[in-house]
């Protein structure tokens, strides 16, 4: 199998990007952040710097976890024809998942060298910034060891094999046409989904009471957690809240495209959408990770500027939530983009077929820039639904108030960041998608 | 008369002379479905694509079926294959009901018995036609036979292009590297959807050929669904399915004869 995960790799690398770099983003982030911790740990710093590296490491690595089991679903989705045509040659599912887990060995091995190196530079540069704030003890250098490029490598790929399981069960699971059909066909939600969802719904209900009674500190580090906890209840409800999320979004484009007959390119993005709340979902999820965790942070932040007696917020202080909020929306990025470009590209045919029916590329793009904005703005209510709830309780614990303290400069170019992100993304995959002549894109597979 | 005239003369009934006699040690499998049911979807909403199909195929014989879209020709030929799931019903490979059989059993079944061509997309394209023909053996982790590979693309006429990825193929070129592959793992029973659905006359003639070879040769089991009376008219039988039922089902019939029953069960 390793033979043809090699195979696969060197005439497809494109397929490959999306997990490459997520991949390279575990390992970078875990190598860094490790290198901290082992300074720390070794006396090159204090415990202030060991307890910075563990905090950051640790959301590192959830953010990790989660876009690395994002574009790994879709590398997979990619290749689900492939699949079959393996499994009708004799494949047995053992065979699929181990080709799939020796494509995220090889992506791995060959990420990690840049993610040592771009980790260890990041150590050090994020050390010097932590000197210059009295963050760090003066003097403080990186001291270098094996561990956290080996952690940095080893992690990734347990989290790459953890999430291949989860990746490829629709792949094996079940005859190998069906297998192929759900990639083409609207795919049901599970029942099992649905109530996995409701359940982690009703878990951060005690996380919620327990926020409220806990001390600024442990509070906010419990908002965060609990907002990731609402992020994987709407991951997981995201088929059945895309639908009305996206009928009520889209209900003045639909009255404009009444109105102005001929043009149709809002309505039928619309109606797109609706009709394909699957493929919404997935383009829903990453967007609204992105904007809610960003924004929970952001709000437990203003509300802890809000509170804190004058001065004992310190410059430093905030400089080091804007370090995090930084790294939350990079990785939330890179699921974004990488999640909308798979899905944009998996659409050639359908705009192949529009075309030859009497589609023009303008109509096309109007049409795909409208479903763009419809999906963000569908993302950004989510992800504004997810940071709702913990930081509320936040601000309950710190103030006795039930706003939180939104500090818009901060949120607001965040959403429309993210807004500006999927357009644009949508647009130019879009662009390349429907460059080729519409004939040939309609009949090649 | 000789039983052998009963045989249209389009394809020659004896095993050809230069052939050795010994018995086969791979005969073709037959194949039967009882009561086969497939629906899509469920209650008022449901899209019954099978509605109870009983079939046999005896082994070494070469059946096609066929029948207006829609009328579950391709459902039957998938559910028969072990490739989808029925709702209902059983299906037999020999004596193993393989609709009993868990995924990781019925592939290492597939892999030992059956081979598959569809009507395109047949062919992995980040491997080279020879990789793709031993792809089964590989993945069945079996020894790879050189000549054997370069037999069967010999056979298929394709033995200078055994280096080649498949995007540099020709439609009819890539099929009958799906036809090698076939030929080379040697199955018992093939299963072939549409195979000239996508090819020009001449390549679509020597694909079926191929097909009628293995038969012939090789005692194997063919079953092919197609709405090509030419096609059909390769088959010893043809199965003619609308609504999900069996409608007609005529012993070697001639392309003229296939032509009438479909324009019947058109209108």
């Amino acid at each position: 199998m390793l033979k043809f995960a090699f195979a696969g790799l060197r005439a497809k690398p494109a397929s490959f990007a999306g997990l490459a770099v997520a991949l390279l983003l575990a390992v970078l982030v875990i190598t860094l952040f490790g290198s901290l911790v082992v300074t720390a740990l070794g006396g090159g710093g204090d415990e202030r710097l060991a307890m910075i590296g563990g905090a950051f490491g640790e959301i590192a690595m959830l953010m990790a976890l989660f876009v690395v089991a994002n574009t790994l679903a879709f590398s997979v989705r990619q290749q689900a024809r492939e699949l079959v045509l393996l499994r009708t040659s004799g494949a047995t599912p053992v065979q699929i998942k181990r080709l799939i887990r020796h494509e995220v060995l090889l992506v791995t091995l060959l990420v990690s060298p840049p993610g040592w190196l771009l980790g260890g530079w990041g150590a050090r540069r994020f050390l010097a910034e932590l000197v210059a704030r009295d963050l760090a003890p003066a003097g403080a250098l990186v001291q270098w060891s094996p561990w956290p490029p080996l952690a940095g490598t080893a992690v990734t790929l347990l989290v790459g094999v953890g999430a291949t399981k989860i990746a490829v069960r629709r792949a094996v699971g079940g005859r190998p046409s069906a297998a192929m059909a759900q990639t083409r066909e609207e795919g049901r939600t599970g029942w099992l989904r649905g109530l996995l969802g409701l359940l982690v719904i009703g878990g951060t209900v005690p996380l919620l009471v327990l926020t409220t009674r806990q001390p600024l500190d442990k509070a906010a580090q419990l908002a965060l957690l609990g907002s990731l906890l609402c992020m994987t209840a709407v991951g997981l409800l995201a088929p059945v809240l895309a639908r009305p999320a996206v009928t009520l979004l889209g209900l003045p484009f639909r009255l404009a495209g009444a109105r102005h007959r001929g043009d149709g390119g809002g309505a039928l993005a619309a109606d797109n959408l609706r009709g394909n709340a699957h493929r919404l979902s997935s383009a829903l999820i990453p967007i609204a990770l992105l904007v809610g965790l960003s924004t929970t942070f952001a709000a437990v932040t203003g509300t802890l500027e809000q509170v804190a007696p004058p001065g004992a917020y310190a410059e430093s202080d905030a400089w080091l939530r804007g370090v995090e909020l930084a790294m939350l929306a990079g990785f939330g990025a890179v699921a974004t983009v990488n999640t909308l470009v798979s899905l944009t590209v998996a659409r050639r045919r359908e705009y192949a077929l529009l075309a030859l029916t009497g589609a023009t590329r303008r109509q096309l793009m109007r049409m795909l820039g409208t479903e763009a904005t419809l999906t963000a703005m569908a993302g950004v209510l989510l992800g504004l639904l997810v940071a709702a709830p913990m930081s509320i309780a936040f601000a309950l614990s710190a103030t006795g108030s039930a706003l939180p303290a939104v500090p818009l400069p901060s949120v607001g170019p965040l959403v429309l960041g993210a807004v500006a992100l999927t357009v644009l993304t949508v647009l130019l995959t879009g662009t390349r998608a429907t460059a080729q002549p519409a004939v040939a894109a309609a009949v090649t597979p | 008369m000789s039983p052998t005239t009963d045989v249209p003369a389009r394809f020659p009934a004896t095993a050809d002379p230069a052939l050795p006699q010994s018995p086969n040690p791979r005969p073709g499998l037959g194949l039967r479905a009882e009561n086969l049911r497939r629906s899509y979807g469920r209650g008022r909403e449901a899209v019954h694509a099978l509605r109870g199909v009983d079939v046999t195929f005896a082994p070494g014989t070469f059946t096609a079926v066929m029948g207006p879209s829609g009328s579950g020709k391709s459902t039957l030929l998938q559910c028969v294959a072990g490739m989808d799931r029925q709702t209902s019903g059983t299906v037999h490979w020999g004596t193993t009901e393989i609709t009993a059989l868990p995924e990781r059993r019925l592939a290492l079944l597939r892999r030992a018995d059956a081979g598959f061509i569809f009507q395109s997309y047949n062919l992995m394209p980040a491997m080279t036609v020879e990789q793709n023909v031993s792809l089964p053996a590989r993945l069945a982790g079996d020894r790879i036979d050189r000549a054997a590979v370069a037999e069967a693309l010999d056979q298929v006429g394709l033995a200078d292009r055994r280096k080649e990825r498949p995007g540099r193929l020709s439609g009819g070129q890539q099929q009958r590297v799906a036809v090698a592959r076939a030929l080379y793992t040697r199955p018992r029973v093939l299963f072939a959807d549409e195979p000239t659905g996508a090819l020009d006359r001449a390549s679509g003639l020597q694909v079926l050929r191929l097909l009628r070879a293995g038969v012939e040769h090789e005692g194997r089991t063919c079953v092919m669904v197609t709405h090509d009376p030419v096609a059909a008219s390769f088959a010893d039988r043809v199965v003619f399915l609308a609504d999900g039922m069996v409608v007609e089902d005529l012993l070697r019939p001639s392309a003229a004869r296939i032509a009438e029953q479909l324009s019947g069960s058109a209108c």
